[in-house]
């Protein structure tokens, strides 16, 4: 029981308070790349929970059966990068020969999630605060889940943007910040949020 | 296959290339950082309760890290869930029972808000506490930081859970 | 020679967080003091600089097939090598910007440049290249540092001129949504938007040339 109440507040905070976009800034060049439109800020958001979850529950087991008792810690960073690079290949080879029609759709995502933040970064955390493997794996997950509502909103605000009426110097980049500012500080209402 | 076989090999010596510096460095800064660390320890138990020598204890408490007896009391570690991650501290517990310092060891916090957890007007007005305490907007006597709530809450209850422990340890 | 016109599009026309729009987690993660900032940019331009020159030196003899898991690799190496001796003989800039040193291995700047400048030049091109778009990036930064930490804690240049800095406003107006996540957000935008403005105001004066 305490430890399903623990796995929902891990949930609920990587999904609202704790936010990887909007509170903790990882992920923010995919956010900011991919949001143009709807369809793909989606598919993009499935890619990357679904690469979060497998790297969150891959790289807890590298850490603990591999690096820790060879005291190799100082190779987390260097290892971490490596299996997740390795992880997205084989997720891409694995969706092309069995399930084409999802290959199709994320496909495109897949290379550039190697370098997304968020990615390396719930690995480190998972580390950092000390979370065990169920609790990392559904950090990852949660933490994906957060990314896909955060970029999903984001990308339905972005799309009437488009053709708004603003400053020239402010067109573009600029006032899409700006927005993803003001999605920030309604996030900021779950500040806080906590259930124990 | 050979091309590959090639890709692999290269690839394995960039790798082992970088692995080696690594150890290198590593080998190089190692002592230092364990150092670093001891002595931001000992700085942050010297704060919490002074003593001459620290005796590390073997107790197994839910949610303590290590558990120290020095002169007049004990000196508990432990982690509080802040809003940015864990927040290691040092709590002072003297043998009464009553808390005789907190110290931040380390932190993930919010500079400005939750960071300000660090400084030693606000971590002082623990000094004396016996346990049960609450922040202000929970309806007990701490003064919560300005915009920090979360980072308070989670600090207060780790002093809590501190003194808690050192109750159980004397027994 | 060239130094010149390599800084300038550093700083200016080709500035990597301005106008590349590469590494914005960090710069709007980190940028809460001038301390963070300015540690976060001398590191980056550390690590940019060596990883351009060891890609540069070795881009013949990395295929193209696996340059991007090489540079990964390179570069991971440099970074930990950077957190290491922060952690060793820096600990209170280490502490404080976290884990966002270990991810200056995604940061897109140091694989952009790899891919786009290093892979392609010869090394001495490779590391003005890395050192300007370095000193760009620290720019980008220590300017947002300054107007975050000014508007949102009132002070200026905390824990790098004592550890409370210079106060130039009184601690109880500061705005302290500057600080927060939305902050971030709102000054890059600000930033950016300044930064198309300047460029497109020196397009018009060199056009009327």
């Amino acid at each position: 029981m305490s430890l399903f109440l623990s796995l929902f507040s891990i949930s609920l905070s990587a999904i609202l308070a704790e936010n990887f976009i909007l509170v903790k800034f990882l992920g923010i060049c995919p956010f900011m790349g991919v949001s143009k439109k709807t369809d793909t800020a989606i598919g993009m958001g499935v890619a990357v929970t679904f690469v979060m979850g497998i790297a969150s529950a891959a790289t807890w087991a590298v850490d603990h059966y591999l690096l820790t008792p060879l005291s190799l810690g100082y190779m987390q960073t260097v290892v971490f990068i490596l299996v997740i690079a390795a992880l997205v290949q084989f997720v891409e080879m694995f969706l092309q020969k069995v399930v084409p029609s999802l290959y199709q759709a994320l496909g495109i995502y897949l290379p550039l999630i190697t370098t997304n933040c968020a990615v390396l970064g719930v690995a480190l955390l998972n580390i950092q605060n000390g979370y065990s493997f169920i609790e990392s794996v559904v950090y990852g997950i949660m933490g994906g889940v957060g990314f896909t509502l955060a970029i999903v909103l984001f990308s339905s605000v972005r799309e009437r943007l488009e053709d708004c009426d603003c400053p020239e110097c402010f067109k573009g980049f600029p006032i899409a910040l700006i927005a993803a500012g003001l999605l920030a500080l309604s996030f900021m209402g779950f500040s806080g949020f906590k259930v124990f | 296959m050979k091309y590959i076989l090639k890709l692999a090999l290269i690839l394995l010596l960039i790798t082992v290339v970088v692995a080696g510096l690594l150890g290198l460095v590593n080998y190089l800064t190692e002592d230092r950082i364990a150092e670093n660390t001891a002595k931001k320890a000992n700085v942050a138990m010297q704060t919490v309760l002074p003593s001459a020598s620290y005796e590390k204890l073997d107790v197994t408490f839910e949610g303590i890290t290590e558990v120290y007896k020095a002169e007049g009391g004990y000196v508990v570690r432990l982690n509080a869930m802040g809003f940015g991650g864990a927040i290691d501290l040092m709590v002072g517990v003297s043998e009464q029972g009553s808390v005789t310092g907190v110290s931040v060891i380390s932190h993930g916090e919010t500079a400005s808000l939750g960071a300000e957890c660090t400084r030693e007007d606000w971590r002082s007005q623990f000094v004396g506490a016996v346990g049960g305490l609450q922040v202000k907007k929970d309806g007990g006597t701490v003064d919560a930081l300005t915009g920090a709530t979360v980072t308070s809450r989670a600090v207060t209850e780790a002093v809590n859970r501190a003194v808690e422990c050192v109750k159980e340890v004397r027994q | 020679m060239n130094f010149k016109k390599s800084l300038r599009e550093g700083l200016l026309t080709n500035n990597p967080v301005l106008s590349q729009l590469l590494g914005m987690c960090s710069t709007m993660a980190i940028t809460t003091t001038l301390f963070n900032g300015l540690g976060m940019g001398l590191s980056v331009t550390l690590i940019l600089i060596c990883s351009n020159v060891v890609i540069s030196l070795l881009r013949k003899i990395i295929p193209g097939k696996i340059r991007i898991a090489a540079y990964i690799v390179i570069i991971a190496g440099f970074v930990t090598m950077v957190d290491l001796l922060l952690k060793a003989y820096l600990p209170a800039l280490s502490d404080s910007l976290g884990v966002f040193i270990p991810l200056i291995v995604v940061n897109c700047i140091i694989l952009g440049r790899a891919e786009a400048f290093a892979s392609r030049n010869s090394v001495m091109a490779s590391a003005v290249d890395g050192l300007t778009q370095g000193i760009g990036y620290t720019a980008a930064l220590v300017v947002m540092c300054i107007v975050r930490e000014l508007l949102g804690s009132g002070t200026f240049g905390k824990g790098v001129f004592g550890a409370d800095g210079i106060r130039l406003i009184d601690a109880q107006y500061p705005a302290l949504m500057v600080i927060l996540p939305v902050g971030g957000f709102l000054t890059l935008g600000c930033l950016i938007a300044g930064s198309q403005w300047l460029n497109a105001r020196m397009k018009e004066k060199e056009e009327k040339k």
